[in-house]
């Protein structure tokens, strides 16, 4: 059962890694919003153990914000960061 | 039984994802990786999740709620960030100038 949350931490500490090193903005991007997405699934996995509801509403306000902060990174982003 | 396969299943994918992630060359090929960390990890994880409820009950509108808008603001997303990052002058990798401009 336990099993497969350590395969999702695993990858959200890879995409950790991208995120401190990548060479341009956009890498780091790619980095960050695998760690939102994996921690979407860790709030749906914590509302099931402990039967609250509520962590499924920031699941969701989570999806929202991500999608609106990554449309103010493509457009508000420094120019020139681009290698 | 079925559901933890299926949920390691998706982990494996996570994990797939995240290691392309880490090592491909350049920007583009990393976006397809991340791509498979969350159409193949997380989205299928949370269509297993689904499931555990009973049909139309509350955590089930809400997960396919959570599913179907990530499968709409995702790619958009992908998309600005990608057309930035062009328009920016990050370039692939293995491509010469040429190509980029869509010359032969």
């Amino acid at each position: 059962m336990e099993i497969f949350i350590y395969l999702f931490v695993a990858a959200a500490i890879l995409s950790l890694l991208r995120a401190a090193k990548g060479p341009s903005f956009a890498d780091r991007y790619l980095g960050i919003n695998n760690i939102v997405c994996i921690a979407i699934l860790l709030m749906v996995l914590q509302s099931f153990e402990l039967a609250q509801q509520f962590y499924l509403d920031m699941a969701i306000l989570l999806a929202i914000l991500s999608f609106v902060g990554s449309l103010a990174i493509a457009k508000y982003a420094p120019r020139g960061n681009g290698e | 039984m079925i559901a933890e396969i299926l949920l390691a299943v998706a982990g494996f994918f996570a994990l797939l994802g995240a290691i392309g992630l880490f090592r491909f060359p350049d920007f583009y090929t990393r976006s397809h990786a991340s791509t498979v960390t969350g159409v193949g990890g997380v989205m299928f994880a949370l269509f297993v999740l689904m499931f555990r409820d009973a049909l139309f009950g509350a955590y089930f509108t809400k997960i396919l709620l959570i599913i179907v808008f990530l499968l709409l603001t995702g790619p958009t997303a992908q998309h600005a960030i990608a057309d930035r990052a062009y328009t920016d002058g990050v370039k692939p990798k293995r491509l010469s100038e040429n190509q980029m401009e869509g010359k032969k």
